[in-house]
């Protein structure tokens, strides 16, 4: 692409963005005043005080509630980890040379995409955190299967969320040992499957134009503050630091319309989505990986969910914990900040597949086997 | 477009001004586990060293959108006000707390997480009359210490059960119960949080309101055994003011 035509891509891009961004953010402002500050004025109007102690209207009182507890937990629990991704973002950006990655994937070939699953233990963070990183990455130029890689495996082959499986699940080894492999199964699968597909139409122009050798601040990188890279480390810190503050709010809006999905669909479908879809060996997985869909949670915490669903089985477990850190509402709206829609959708079909050939694995290979694995894990 | 040095400051404040607000009202026990609150403070000093950082340092090439007008103006105010939405929320609503929306029979037992470690073997002989054993929903369920005739204490939510979910509870041999005390226990945060319940024997349905809190004093009993559902014979009860920290942790029990 000659430099003219991928600035009309990236302005294009960007634009829509743009147009994006301030549609989602007028959609939140409307239905957080309309649906919280519009009842609040009404509760001086005696009418509508009077109807509060209609058991019907209490129930709307009760979602109200729910809602906003789940909407402010969520964004509470989930928005630190995004500063902490954004800012190991911005170190990326500012000490990694811009060939490094490129050069390092291409001296490793058909072995970088599974090296990547290695890198996903130094940095243990979830799920919202690792969208950011990957950003980064895919910008400096890392190609995509092997970003897609460390994606998905990184908020499973983690040893704080492998230490939180363990703990919800009675210390018993098999649940992290089957969850970890799991994860890395299916992300160097998909990473491989990836290696062989074009997938260079699957970025966003704006993620994929530094992969050309652009650098920060320089023509196309992407960099909204402007300035060279030059000069002593108090120089770097300070770019790091407008690094990180771009990062974090090109993704925050996007991030706050997932956390709305979220909290909407825990709200007003919960856990009830297991029951209207039910249990069984075939139908269970499923199941959990709908209800891991929709309820979004952090891989870091999903575990301690997933054990008290007493009636659902392993394999099920297992489903749950593995197709939820990989794709859920919140994060179908964070990597709409990478990928187009086509590759999502491409995505989300490659990780259930994987996710349903893995747990029938399982249940082929049988439980006694990996009650035997977690025996011998104990010893 | 919603990327100058002035629009971005702005949206760093909406976020900052979310955290601390929630921060100086301690409002983030009422919504994170311990660890969680620790993060938040974390993350909440890294915004605002970028804050401070990027308020003080304006750079010398403005790169937004040149075509500045009145209507990127609007959108640029509407992309900003986005970034306020957590904060609009908590200041609209405050502290708020989940409830149970219907009483389904996961919500009325957990699954018995690490027995041997969890609880402290309580020693009942150390009361006197007329003392209960201070208690929380996970603990009953977690051990078997409580299994019978435990004279023990716990807070919980009332929840009155209507005819078809009494159905759902319906054991061989024992009547339907049509009360529960409930709490959510979480692992993070809210959003992760489960609901567990109590069945309440001796209570009357009518004294208190859905949802009130209450501390409960009685004895315990094994309603079911498979799945496990615990119950609490009343003895004495009375209604409480909701708790700072209304949801139980799990690693809190791990000791």
């Amino acid at each position: 692409m000659n430099s003219g035509a991928k600035e009309i891509a990236v302005t294009d891009d960007k634009g829509a963005q743009w147009n994006e961004k301030w549609l989602i953010s007028a959609f939140l402002l409307l239905f957080i005043g309309g649906y919280f500050a519009l009842p609040l004025l009404g509760f001086l109007l005696p009418t509508v005080s009077d109807q509060l102690l209609d058991p019907a209207a209490f129930t709307t009182v009760r979602n109200r509630e729910n809602f906003a507890t789940y909407f402010i937990s969520i964004a509470l629990e989930a928005a630190p980890y995004m500063v902490i991704g954004a800012f190991v973002s911005a170190l990326i950006e500012i000490w990694v040379p811009n060939n490094f990655l490129p050069r390092l994937a291409k001296s490793l070939g058909f072995w970088g995409v599974p090296a990547m699953v290695l890198a996903a233990p130094i940095l243990p963070i979830c799920e919202c955190a690792v969208v950011i990183v990957a950003h980064r990455l895919l910008k400096k130029g890392l190609p995509l299967p092997h970003t897609i890689t460390y994606l998905l495996a990184a908020p499973i082959v983690n040893p704080v969320v492998l230490t939180g499986t363990w703990l919800a699940f009675f210390q018993d080894l098999s649940y992290p040992i089957m969850r970890g492999l799991g994860g890395a199964v299916i992300a160097i699968s998909i990473g491989w499957l990836l290696y062989r597909l074009p997938w260079e139409k699957a970025l966003l122009p704006h993620v994929r134009v530094q992969n050309d050798g652009d650098s920060c601040g320089r023509e196309g990188g992407g960099c909204s503050h402007g300035h060279s890279h030059e000069g002593g480390g108090r120089s770097r810190l300070g770019h790091a630091l407008s690094h990180a503050r771009d990062d974090f709010l090109d993704m925050g809006v996007y991030f706050l319309m997932g956390v709305f999905l979220a909290a909407s669909m825990k709200t007003f479908l919960g856990n009830d989505i297991l029951s209207w879809l039910g249990d069984g060996p075939i139908i269970g997985p499923f199941s959990m990986m709908v209800a891991a869909f929709v309820l979004s949670l952090c891989s870091e915490a999903d575990a301690f969910l997933a054990a008290s669903f007493t009636e659902f089985d392993m394999f099920a477990h297992m489903a749950f914990l593995i197709f939820g850190p990989m794709m859920d509402i919140k994060l179908v709206l964070m990597y709409r900040t990478l990928f187009t829609g086509r590759f999502i959708a491409l995505l989300a079909t490659l990780i259930t597949l994987g996710t349903v050939c893995y747990i029938t694995f399982l249940q082929l290979v049988g439980s006694d086997w990996l009650f035997a694995l977690s025996m011998e894990g104990l010893m | 477009m919603g990327q100058h040095w002035g629009w971005r400051n702005l949206q760093l404040a909406g976020w900052l001004a979310f955290f601390f607000i929630v921060m100086f009202q301690e409002a983030d026990i009422a919504y994170l586990a311990d660890i969680q609150v620790w993060i938040l403070r974390a993350g909440a000093a890294m915004v605002t060293v970028v804050f401070l950082h990027s308020l003080l340092i304006r750079p010398k090439v403005n790169n937004g959108d040149p075509k500045v007008g009145k209507k990127t103006f609007w959108f640029d105010l509407i992309e900003t006000g986005g970034h306020f939405a957590p904060l609009l929320l908590f200041l609209f609503v405050g502290t708020a707390t989940l409830s149970l929306g219907s009483a389904s029979g996961k919500g009325a037992s957990i699954r018995v997480f690490m027995p041997d470690n969890v609880v402290e073997q309580p020693d009942f002989t150390t009361l006197k009359a007329g003392e209960y054993w201070p208690t929380t929903h996970i603990e009953l369920y977690a051990t078997d210490h409580f299994a019978a005739e435990a004279p023990i204490q716990v807070e919980g939510r009332f929840y009155p059960l209507s005819q078809k979910e009494q159905k759902k509870f319906i054991t061989t041999g024992k009547s339907a119960p049509n009360v529960l005390a409930y709490r959510y226990a979480m692992a993070c945060c809210a959003a992760d949080a489960a609901p567990v319940s109590i069945v309440l024997d001796n209570i009357a349905v009518d004294a208190v309101k859905r949802d009130d809190w209450l501390r409960l004093k009685g004895r315990t009993f094994v309603y079911r055994q498979e799945p496990k559902i615990m119950g609490l014979k009343i003895e004495s009860w009375e209604k409480i003011p909701p708790p700072k920290r209304p949801f139980l942790t799990w690693l809190q029990t791990i000791r």
